[in-house]
Order: C-alpha cells, then structure tokens, then sequence
C-alpha cells in the first residue's frame, strides 16, 4: 500500500525522468544507428548512455564558451542540437530500412525497454525507502549537485570554497543538475533520482554490450559468407538465437549491476552465525578477524552498516601491524550505499566504451572519421566524468583496433605498419578527446603527482577471491575452456614472453624507483626513516621479501591469466605455408571477451607493484579505481563465458558433464553473489530504517532532504535559498570535518542551494586542489573561528568585508561549536533575515 | 501597325524606353508610406511596456557595458539585434528601442505583394490594406513584438520557396530555408510556433490541391524536387546564419540564450487554457479584430460556398485555425494575437476582392456603381447606428451590478437603432427590387469593411497611443503609467542639478532589474540595484518598492509615483462589455479594481535642498 501512495506522489517524477533519459536517447538515435552500424543492434541498447552523454556534453561544451546560460532553455536548445546533428549524420548516409531494423531488432528493443523502466523503477523503490543524503561523502555530491543547479555559467562555482570554480570532475553532475532543472525536482531529491537512473542506465548498458557481444558472431559470420574471402565459412562461427543473445545480456547486467563479492557469504554470514578465529582470520578482513561475542539471531541484529564492508575486503597490513585502508568498492555496493561519486557516475558510460570497443572489433573495417569523433567524445566525456576512466578505455579502443587487425583475414599477427597505425589511432583519439573537453582540462588541478611503487602491500589472495569471486570463477571456467579449444594453437611462448616482460617491466619500475629514492633527498629521507621505524634494513628487506612471498598468489594467478590470453590471442603456426585464415580459431566476440579478461588482469596486477600518488600516499585510490573497473570488464568477459562455455554453438563444446559442472557453478556463484544484494536490500530499506522493528512509519519520499539537516536548519536554509538570485553571493557557515566526522552537517548552504560557502570540508578542497589549496583556502578557517568566536565587532567586520560575506547562518553547527553566545552580536547589529526555531539568518552590509 | 479592323496600316512608331511608375507601385508606395506613419508617429511619447522593458534591457547591456544590472537574456534574437542596433546608432531612447521593429511591421503590410502571381493583383493589395488597419499589428509593431519579424521571416521564406518551386534555383531553396529556421529561432517561442503553424498550413493546402483533369499530375514532379533539394546545405547553412546572427557574428555570444529561450520558452508556456488572462490573446484578438473575425470568416464561408476557395484561402484558413488551437493550449499574452492576424486580414482582403468583382454573370445588367450606392447608404446607416448604440452601450454601463432595468438608458438612442434597423430592412428590399439581392449584399459588405477597417485603426490608435497607460485596454491589462514620465523628468532635474546634466546621479533602485524601472534609470551608471532597504543607507536618492519612510540613516523627502497599473477583465460584468468593446470606455467602479505597483522616489534633505557636491552631507 505504501509503494502504491508512493507511486501516487511521486511517480510522475518517475516518469519524467524516464522520459527525459529516453528523449536523451531516442535524440542521438540516429547517430548512432549511423555510427554504431557494425554491432547487430546498430547502437539501439547503448543509445540512451550516448544520448545522455551527447546532450550534456553540448550543453556543457556551450555554456562554458559562454554561448548559453546554465538555465532549462539552454538544455532544450542543447537537446535539439543533438537531435539535429544526429538526423544530419542519418541523413547523410544510406538510408536504413525501418521496418526490416524492427523486424530484426524486436526482442532486443522490447527488452531493453522493459528492463531500462523494470531497473529503474526497482532502484528508485529502493531509494525511496532509504533516501539518506547523509553519511560518506553524499553530502560533497549533493553539494555539487546543487552547485551545477544554481550556478549561473560554468564553471560552477565550488560550494564549499566561495570565491572558486569547482575544481573537481564535474561532468556527472552537470547530467544531474540537467535532469533535475528540467523535471523540478529539488536537488534533495535528484540525488536520489540520478542513483536510481544511473542503476539502470548502467544495467541496461551492459545489457546491450552483452547482447552483442553474443549476438556478433551471426554478423560476423554472415559478413564473411558474404566476402567469399573464404570457401566456408569457419566453424567456429556460431549464429546464436537472440534468445541466447538476450539471455547472455541478462546475465551480464546481473554480474555488473546486481551480483555482490563473497564478502557478504564468505564473511559476514559465518562471522554472525558462528565461524571459528581461525576461519575469520584466514581472510584476514578488517574488523572481522575475532569470532563475535554473540550469534546474531536474524539480519536486524547484524552490525550496523555491515554492508559497507563488502568495499574493504582488501586489508594491507604494514610492518608495524597498523593498517592501510584500501578500497575495493563494486558497483552494488555503491548503488546500495547510493554513492553518487565520478566512479559510479560514470559506470554506464564506461559500459558505452565497451560497446564501442566491440564495434571497432566487429565493424572489420579501420574506424573512419566519423566514427573516430564519436569514439573520441565518449573518450572526452569519460576523461570529464571520472579521469581514471580515460586511459583505460583509450587502451581499450586501441586493443580492439589492435584485435581487429590480428583478426583481419586470419593473420594472427601484428605488423610494424600495425603497431604505427594503432598508435596513430590512439593519438587522435586522445587528441580529440582532449580538444573536445579543453574549457575542463584548462581550469582542473588534479591531486595525482606521479607513480610510487608498491614494496608493502601484495594482494592477500584470499582478499582477492573474496572480492572477485563471482567473477573469477567463472572467467577461470572461461579460460580454461578457452585453453582447451586452443589446443595446440595455443601460443604458450609468447603468452610466457609477454607475461615475463609484463613482470619485468614492474621490476625494472621498483628498481628505477629505488635508484630515484637514492637520489632524491625527499625520497631517500621519507625511505630511511620508514626503515628506520620499522626496525632497520635487516628487518625491513626479509619482511617485504616475505611479503612477496606469502602473498605472491595473486600476482601468480594473474600472470597466469595474462598468458592464457596471450597465448589464444596469438596462436601459433603449425608451419609457414599455413593459410593464414586457419589460424585463428576463436570468433571475434570470444577474442574480445578475453581482451576484456585481460584488461582486467592488467589493472588488478598493476597495483600489485605500482600506485599512483595522490593526497593518501597510499595504493587505496588505485586500487578502488582500478578494480572498480576491472568489475565491469570481468562482468561482461564473464557473461559472455558462460554463453560460450554452455551454448556456442558450433564452437567445440565440453562434455555434458562438466557443462553440468560449469552450470552449477554458475548456480553457486549466482546464489553466493546474491547474498549480498539481497541482505544489503533488506537491511538498508527495512532495518537500518527502523521499518523492520515498527519504529518508523515515514511516508516513502525520494526526497531525503530530512536526512539532511535538522528542520529549523532546513527551514532556514531554504528561506535564503528563496531570497537569493543567482549564486553571486557568500554565506558564511562554520566549517565542518570531512564526511562531517564529529560534527553537525555543516555548509548547508551550499549543500542544499549551491549558495558558496567560505569554506568547508577542507580535507577534501585539499584533496581536489592539490598543491594549490593552501594558496585558495588562506587562512579561511581561522578567519571563520574568528567571525563566529569573536566578541570584537571590529575584527569580525574585517573578516565579512576580507570575503564579502553576504550572510551568515547561524544554526545547529555552529552552536555546536561556538555556543549560543556567539550569535549575539549578529543579532545585534544585522538585519536578521531568515529565523526558524534556533537557526538564523543574517544579512550582512556589505557594500553600502 | 496594322488595323485589323480596317485593313489600313499605320506607320509603327517605337515606343521610347522611358523611366515610368506603376499604378501598382504608386499604391504599395502609398501602403507603406500610410503604414509607416501610423508606427511611427509619437513612437517616443509612450512610456515604454512592462512587456519591452526585459528586452530593451537586454540589448543595451550588451552594447552599452555601463548600464546599471546584469546581463539579461533577451526573448528574441532579432529584436535584441534590432534594438541593439539601434541603441548603438540612435541612442538609449524608446524611439530607438521600437524604430525598428516598427520599420519591419510596416514592411509587413507589403509582404502579400510578393505573392502576386498566387493571389493576383487584387487580392495581395487588398491583403495589404487589410494588414495597414489592423489594429493587432499595430499595436504590435510598435511596441516591438518579436511576432513582427516571424511574420515578415515567414512571409520572406514561403515566397522563396514557392520562387524555387518555380524555377529549382537552389538559392531560393537556400534562402527559403533560411528565413523559416529564422523565423522558427531567432523570434522568440511564439515565432517557433507561428513558423510551426505556416508549416503545417502550407503543407495541407498544397496536399489538398485538386489535380486539373488536364494537367500531368505532379507527383512524379515532387519526388523528384525531393531528390534535387540541396538538402545538406539547407540544415547546414540556416544553422549556421542562426548562430551568426544570435552572437551578432560572434561578438555576443551569449545571445544565443535568446534562441534557447525560444525553444525552452514552448515547452515552459505550454499549459492549455493556462495564464493569469484565459485565453488572452483570442480576448485581443477578438476585442481589437472584430471587423476582419466577422469578415474573414464571412468571406471564407461565401467563398467556398461557390467553390472559389482554392490553395491559397485553404492555406489562410487552416493558419487561422491552428493559430486558435495553439492560443487554447499556451499561455498568451496579447502579442500573440498575431498569430491570427494575418489570415484574418488575408480572408478580409479576399472578400473585399469579391465584393468588387464584377458581375459577369450572363444576363447581368446591373451597373457596377450600384453596389457603391447601397455601400454609401448602408455605410451612414452603419454610422448613426452606432452612434445611437454607444450611448446605449454608455447607459448599460452605469447600470449596477445585476440591476440591468436600472440603466439610465436614454429612449432617443433606442428609438433611433430601431428606426435604423428598420430602414436598414426597408432599403434592402427597395435595394433587392431595384437591383438584385448579389449587388446590395455587395454594398453592405463593402460598407462594413470599410466602417470596420476604420473603427478598428480607431481602436488600434487609441490603445497604442491615446490609452496606452490604461490597463483596461486588452493589449496592456498592466500598462505603465505616465507617472513614469514624470518621474523621469525628476530624476532628471535632480541629476541637473547635482552633477551639471550628466546622468552621474547615484541612485540606489530597489525593484527587477528587468522591470520598468530599470529601464528609467539606464543612463545613470552609478544607480545600483539592492534587495532590502537597508542596504540603501546612506544613498542620496533611493527608490523604494515598498510603501512607508525606510531607515536610511538621515532625512529624506519623499514622493510616490505609480510604476504599472494592473486591471482584471475577471470582474466585469456582462452589461459593461459593449461600452468596453466598443468604445473603450470603463467607468470608474469598475476601473476600480486595478492594482497598482508603485515607487517611493526618496531624495536626501541636502539633496532635495540642492546642496552642492562640497555641500553633501
């Protein structure tokens, strides 16, 4: 009843958003159709990624030219841009047959749709019973939500740093500020909108990449008939029904979106029901490693915020036994913790990449420049939405490029001219994406400073499996299946050769490493004095080899994987008058499958030797990157391993036997990995709510702003939000901790109306602005402690003129901290405009 | 020569190539000459509208950075080119912000002239006339409508295609093109719509053309005009200009939110029988239009009635009729009237060409003047008819609410419109016997068109000039008072008087900075824009929204002036509207219901006592 008076309120918000990300879609169509010609769908699933992308990206690309304002005209304008340029490329090409596409495509569109509203509507259900803004760090996205949503031009004004433009990847939450403006919703409530959007947007992304994936090798085999480049076509070819095709889709948007790690079974359960000291400490979890006092006696007892564990499985231990936190997040984590960070706003369009780098591979024909553009603005919007992102996926491009050709007519190899043109290709791409994306890349300071190598922290392989469990399995199953059909094609000596040069060219980087500390003063000062801490070099050289040992497994297993992939990428020649069409003996769709399998295993081992510098001085940001990304590419490469272990037809297949093995496999994976979605779910919505236990009867709302603040405060703010035009003004608020540790919400402000605060979460400002913070912040939080603590009206005076200060709040935060005394001189000398219950507002006089 | 007749032969005489004017010239000539007076003419003596003042704003922040407030975003890309023209050549006067938007209302009258060859002499410049007294577009032109251009762009586009259509020059196609994605971007969100409307219309009049039993048919002719229509460059190209004139060739290129205004502007005034006036721009349309509503409908009823309504009226009555639904389903102000203007005006027209054509009937034998006969008699009838009906409508008026039998209707006025409509009846039947019942429907017709061509330029003079500050006109229910004139003048003193006649007066304004206010206080640079009162402390003029002293820190002298009038027709009752209608009249209990938005002009005492700049305190 309560879902239905709900859907009632607020389900036409619902269907505004959907309408709007379809519309998104349904404008770049035909771009995409021209564009995206060589997968089997023609784009149709991966349209409303590109559309939604391409919209934003012009109206962001416009509005930071200072073309247009940051207002809903200009997004409508932007949205008739891209309908126009996308019914200009259609148009100018051959015209496609509609009712034959339709024909063709009826079941996958069908579904798409039905899975886009079904994954959508499921998610939002989800926020709408936990719509909590508070906690990690939702409170810096709502505040940049808000930001982009009243900031007048772009950049948008940083709303915890007046004075600044975000210094920050800022992309995603232009797309959600764009949503949010046209639909009307308040950004207390898009937050949650966008989550829910992003769930599905992602699923059935992923959804498309693995239905072509499947649905490719009919293409591709229809394609070579049709050449006659050879007699027959081969055997290994396969024509799956697009029941398999839809069906393999399905699982991969389970594996992405859905599935959890073994956190959850491997972990949690036995840690509440029971499991020995011994057994929690083989995995070595964070907080997890003494048998619990008490068995819990349902989910409702479980430890509060359990779930958040499933993203720290990875527990480096330094030499000292202290701990360095490494996060290893997954997609159903951040869609159950609602994070509305660049990593996961940029999910459904790292899956877009994906798709695109199985076009390159399945369009057997070098990308022309059409293309090439549209591969480079994804690239682009990527880079803005989340930076990480960037380099992989260009690396990706190119290894489909690199793919396509080893597949060209059998060759099984690459030639110099290849190496050079891939080359080029990456050049442009990066070039492009670059240019496209300038008015970003001009005003962003990033906090990354280098490479550091990793002597301390190897992979713990049992973390390892607890993390990508799911996954592993069945891309093991996977391989060796893929070992099999290889057979003597199996290229074991290149696959050993790249694996060695892979590891040592980690090695030559440590090395380079240790000569440069022994050069540079800084490094070697930091170098000794770690050794020093730790008990000297006669202490510190056998634990890190020991280290390297003992927890030498998972870089074993990965190297091992790097071969097998190598090795049936590059088969071998029985002998040089072989015809060059036999040698490859895996379709396209399964070559691309494993190149996704070995991205993966090139970002996991990566941190296993080396990290890149940023504010933490640690691997943690590299390794959450890394292997956040290393899920998606996995959960394809997997989805698309099973269909190829179960069902390729034509393919050589297993025996029944250990396909029955593998399907049960795959039934013990499924049912372990949904453990933690399913538990998370129930706990998030029902007890961690107090729905469960009766203790909570709050109507269903996906507006969380009552988690935000207090309601005096929420009134308050809301008074000056309506009072204000524009964002050109400064409000003076008490500065809080990041992730607001130890203090009431702080910068309300700017978290709820994008109004700039004169500083807040400085933990973070540093983070984002790197070396340059100390030069921006000054001394803003002495100069805040001094206008708020000061009885001195002179002194406090100077500060509101020092900033411009336009009005201060003074509500539960700042009581908090100052006392009640505090506020009695604004009371006294300012213009009190807003006042609700104890939080206030005051106009200062600046300027008159 | 040779006269056939006679069989003599004359010497052929060359005739000299001299330089000589049409008869047709001289009438366009004299079409626009009429049109452009009646725009321009006390231009300036208006107060500018609530409606203007955004985007008059607009434009001369753009050219001229010192003007007080931020930027605005303009509603219509041409009318900010237009005005900031202006501005930059004429100065920051209402003259220059309406000049020309007013030019191109009065190159509209001659915009049916390029269609001779479709409608025939006759009809395009009756079709002009009808357009010079209508009072919608007058009242539109000068007030600086961005509708204006859509209609001129529009008029341009489908003349260029129907050009290309004739000749496959692809510079027409091109230029056809171009001028409708104008018309449809650069003219704001009702200019989209009016554009969408001529589409649509054009495209069912032609779909619906009957195909001459003699004439190939020309299906096989479309398909291939398809195929050879440049069409890449025809999305490129207009594009391309759109972008070019919105950024002023990228000089501004912010002035591209005007487009995305346009755009936005649909969706956001998409709300069916929506807005604070139901149905406004029909009420306007109606109110001001009522000769060509009656006419126009007339003359399309008559026309196809004898099967004479062809492409051309089909394509004005599907215009009409879109242009109505598309008033039901957005929020309209009275500018949007014109989105009937014109075929109202097109139909009117081609009525008038009807009632003058000659009767060649077989058999007819009735002399053409007569109908100009019947048209006089009918036309003084017309005249003391309705002036006995304007003091019957008067009478009604005064009479209370709900108390219609206590009208102090006076019995001459009653007496003398039944005496008119009897003899009225009477000479129609003297008319029918000594001529037929063709030719007297002709002189009445006649006489109606031209008694309504007038009373409705009366109209459209009155509320564009004599009442532009009345807010019970149709065309401003919120009307700028002439307050603000004065107002002007005594900001205007003081800045005389403080800094030697230049605007160097600091004022503190506290109001929108798009409002109307603003645009009074645009010369003086040093005027500021603040949001409460306090903020004004200290200021040596202040004007202030709100009513009673605010504590500026000192003595000041102060001095109320009414900015805008707002009046709503929600209240009158049924016994009021012929007298409103007819002749614009209100009485002073009904006037009474109208809110008004005042200023309080606060001078500071050392100010207001004319202290010099050492003098100030």
């Amino acid at each position: 009843m309560s879902i239905l008076d709900w859907l009632a309120r607020e389900g036409g918000m619902l269907l505004i958003w959907w309408a709007l990300v379809t519309l998104a879609g349904l404008a770049a169509l035909p771009l995409v159709w021209r564009v995206l010609g060589g997968l089997p769908d023609r784009g149709y699933t991966l349209a409303r990624a590109a559309g939604v992308l391409l919209v934003a990206f012009i109206y962001w690309l416009l509005a930071s030219l200072g073309f247009l304002r940051n207002s809903t005209d200009g997004m409508v304008l932007a949205w008739v841009l891209t309908g126009v340029i996308a019914l200009g490329a259609w148009t100018s090409g051959r015209r496609m047959n509609l009712r034959d596409y339709w024909k063709e495509n009826r079941a996958v569109i069908i579904s798409a749709e039905v899975l886009f509203a079904v994954l959508f509507v499921a998610w939002a259900v989800v926020r709408a019973y936990q719509n909590g803004l508070s906690a990690t760090e939702k409170p810096m996205e709502l505040a940049f939500i808000s930001a982009v949503m009243r900031s007048d031009q772009f950049p948008p004004n940083d709303p915890w740093m007046a004075g600044y433009s975000i210094s920050y990847y800022y992309f995603g939450y232009v797309m959600a500020a764009m949503l949010g403006l046209l639909s009307g919703a308040p950004s207390t409530m898009t937050f949650n909108l966008m989550v829910a959007m992003l769930f599905a947007l992602t699923g059935l992304t992923v959804f498309g990449v693995g239905y072509n994936l499947v649905r490719g090798n009919a293409l591709t085999r229809l394609r070579v008939l049709a050449a006659g480049a050879v007699g027959q076509a081969p055997a290994f070819l396969s024509v799956p029904g697009r029941r398999a095709a839809i069906l393999t889709g399905l699982l991969a948007m389970l594996m992405v979106v859905i599935l959890g790690n073994f956190q959850a079974p491997l972990i949690e359960v036995p840690y509440n029901y029971g499991a020995s000291t011994e057994y929690l400490q083989f995995f070595g979890a964070n907080e997890r490693s003494e048998q619990r006092l008490t068995t819990a006696t349902g989910l409702d007892s479980w430890e509060y915020w359990w779930f958040f564990r499933g993203a720290r499985v990875l527990n480096d231990l330094n030499l000292d036994g202290g701990r360095s936190e490494v996060i290893d997040e997954f997609p159903q984590f951040s869609f159950l913790l609602a994070d509305a960070h660049p990593h996961v706003l940029a999910l459904p369009f790292a899956a877009l990449a994906i798709g695109l780098a199985l076009h390159i591979l399945l369009r057997a024909r070098a990308p022309n420049l059409r293309e090439t553009v549209f591969y480079a603005a994804v690239l682009g919007g990527l880079v803005f939405l989340n930076t990480w992102d960037g380099p992989i996926y260009l690396a990706l491009f190119v290894g489909a490029e690199a793919l396509r050709r080893l597949m060209d007519k059998g060759k099984g190899r690459l030639n110099k001219g290849d190496i050079g043109e891939l080359l080029l290709f990456g050049v442009l791409l990066i070039g492009l994406a670059g240019v496209m994306v300038l008015p970003f890349l001009i005003s962003f300071r990033s906090q990354l400073g280098g490479v550091l190598p990793n002597f301390l922290h190897p992979t713990w392989f049992p973390q390892f499996f607890v993390m990508f469990g799911p996954l592993l399995l069945l891309v093991t199953g996977f391989l060796i299946v893929e070992i099999w059909r290889g057979g003597r094609r199996m290229n074991w000596p290149v696959g050993l050769l790249t694996a060695f040069i892979l590891v040592g060219l980690l090695v030559v980087a440590l090395m380079v490493f240790v000569i440069l500390g022994s050069v540079s003063p800084d490094l070697s000062r930091s170098a000794l004095g770690f050794v020093e801490a730790n008990g000297g070099w006669g202490a510190v050289l056998p634990a890190l080899l020991n280290k390297r040992v003992t927890h030498g497994l998972t870089a074993l297993l990965l190297l091992a994987g790097i071969v097998v992939v190598v090795a049936r990428l590059f088969p071998r020649r029985r002998n040089t008058d072989e015809p060059a069409a036999s040698i490859i003996t895996f379709s396209p769709s399964a070559g691309f499958a494993l190149l996704l399998v070995g991205a993966g295993i090139v970002l996991t081992l990566t941190p296993e030797f080396v990290y890149l510098r940023d504010n933490f001085g640690t691997r943690m940001n590299t390794v959450f990157k890394f292997y956040y990304q290393a899920w998606l590419l996995w959960g394809v490469a997997a989805a698309y391993g099973v269909y190829s272990v179960l069902a390729e037809a034509r393919a050589p297949q297993l025996r029944l036997g250990w396909r029955a093995a593998y399907v049960a496999l795959l039934v013990a994976v499924l049912a372990l990995g949904l453990v933690y979605p399913v538990a998370g779910v129930y706990w998030r919505t029902q007890v961690e709510t107090g729905r469960a236990g009766g203790f909570n009867d709050e109507p269903l709302t996906l507006d969380g702003a009552s988690s935000v603040a207090s309601p005096d405060d929420l009134a308050a703010i809301a008074c000056l939000a309506a009072l204000v035009q524009g964002d050109d003004v400064v409000v003076a608020e008490r500065v809080g901790n990041s992730y607001d540790g130890g203090n009431p919400p702080s910068g309300l402000a700017g978290r709820l109306a994008g109004l700039p605060n004169v500083l807040n979460w400085p933990g973070h400002e540093g983070q984002w602005r790197g070396p340059t913070y100390g030069i921006v912040a000054g001394s803003r939080e002495q100069d805040l402690d001094t206008l708020f603590a000061e009885q001195n009206w002179a002194a406090v005076t100077d500060v509101i003129n020092r900033y411009g200060i336009d009005y201060i709040v003074f509500g539960t935060a700042e009581r908090d901290k100052y006392g009640p005394d505090a506020e009695l001189k604004f009371r006294d000398r300012l213009p009190l405009l807003c006042d609700f219950g104890g939080s206030r507002v005051y106009r200062t006089t600046t300027g008159m | 020569m040779q006269n056939v007749m006679s069989g003599e032969t004359h010497e052929a005489h060359p005739v000299a190539a001299g330089w000589s004017v049409s008869y047709g010239t001289l009438v366009a000539i004299g079409l626009f000459a009429l049109a452009l007076a009646l725009r321009l003419i006390a231009l300036d003596a208006i107060p500018m509208a609530v409606r203007e003042s955004p985007d008059a704003l607009a434009a001369l922040r753009a050219v001229v950075p010192h003007t007080p407030g931020g930027s605005l975003t303009a509603s219509s890309a041409a009318v900010f080119l237009a005005q900031a023209s202006a501005f930059m050549t004429m100065g920051s006067s209402e003259f220059a912000a309406r000049f020309v938007t007013a030019l191109a209302g009065a190159c509209l009258v001659l915009t049916p002239l390029l269609f001779q060859r479709k409608l025939g002499t006759s009809w395009a410049f009756a079709f002009g006339l009808a357009l010079v007294f209508s009072p919608t577009l007058l009242l539109a032109s000068r007030q600086s409508a961005p509708l204006i251009w859509a209609l001129v762009l529009n008029a341009v586009g489908l003349w260029a295609l129907m050009c290309y259509r004739e000749t496959a020059h692809n510079g027409y196609a091109l230029g056809g093109v171009t001028s409708l994605v104008a018309a449809a971007l650069l003219t704001g969100w009702d200019g989209l719509i009016l554009t969408v409307i001529v589409l649509i219309a054009t495209f069912l009049a032609l779909r619906e053309r009957p195909e001459p039993a003699d004439e190939p048919v020309e299906a096989d002719r479309d398909e291939a005009e398809t195929h050879r229509f440049p069409w890449v460059a025809a999305v490129l190209v207009p594009l391309g200009v759109v972008a070019v004139a919105a950024t002023a060739f990228m000089l501004y290129p912010a002035g591209l939110n005007a487009v995305a205004a346009a755009v936005g502007g649909v969706a956001e005034r998409f709300s069916p029988l929506g807005g604070p006036v139901l149905l406004h721009a029909l009420l306007a349309s109606v109110f001001y239009e009522t000769a060509a509503w009656l006419l126009g409908l007339i003359g399309f009823g008559v026309l196809a009635r004898r099967g004479l309504a062809g492409p051309a009226e089909r394509f004005l009555i599907v215009w009409l009729g879109l242009g109505v639904l598309a008033s039901l389903f957005f929020v309209t102000g009275p500018e949007q009237s014109l989105w009937v203007t014109v075929p109202l005006a097109g139909l009117a027209g081609r009525l008038l060409v009807e009632l003058l054509r000659a009767d060649d009937r077989p058999g007819a034998w009735i002399p053409y003047r007569a109908r100009f006969i019947a048209a006089l008699v009918t036309g003084a009838l017309l005249l003391i008819f309705s002036l006995a009906f304007q003091s019957f409508a008067r009478a009604l008026a005064q009479a209370p609410a709900g108390q219609l039998s206590a009208a102090p209707v006076d019995a001459t006025s009653v007496i003398l419109m039944a005496v008119m409509a009897l003899f009225a009846g009477v000479i129609a039947v003297l008319g029918t016997n000594l001529w037929d019942r063709h030719t007297v429907w002709c002189g009445v017709g006649l006489a109606f068109i031209v008694f309504g061509g007038f009373a409705s330029l009366g109209s459209g003079w009155l509320a564009s000039v004599h009442l532009a500050e009345d807010p019970t006109e149709p065309w401003h229910f919120t009307a700028t008072d002439n307050d603000t004139i004065l107002l002007s003048a005594t900001l205007k003193q003081l800045a005389d008087r403080q800094s030697g006649g230049l605007p160097e007066l600091p004022i503190a304004v506290q109001g929108a900075q798009n409002g109307v206010l603003a645009w009074l206080v645009r010369d003086y640079r040093f005027a500021r824009f603040v949001q409460d009162a306090r903020e004004a402390a200290g200021a040596e003029v202040f004007l202030a929204e709100t009513a009673g002293q605010p504590d500026l820190g000192g003595p000041f002298v102060g001095q109320s002036f009414t900015l805008t009038r707002t009046w709503s027709p929600r209240g009158l009752s049924l016994n009021e509207v012929p007298a409103w209608w007819g002749q614009h009249m209100m009485y002073p209990g009904a006037r009474a219901a109208t809110f008004d938005t005042l200023t309080q002009l606060w001078v500071r005492q050392d100010i207001y006592d004319g202290a010099g700049p050492g003098e100030r305190g």
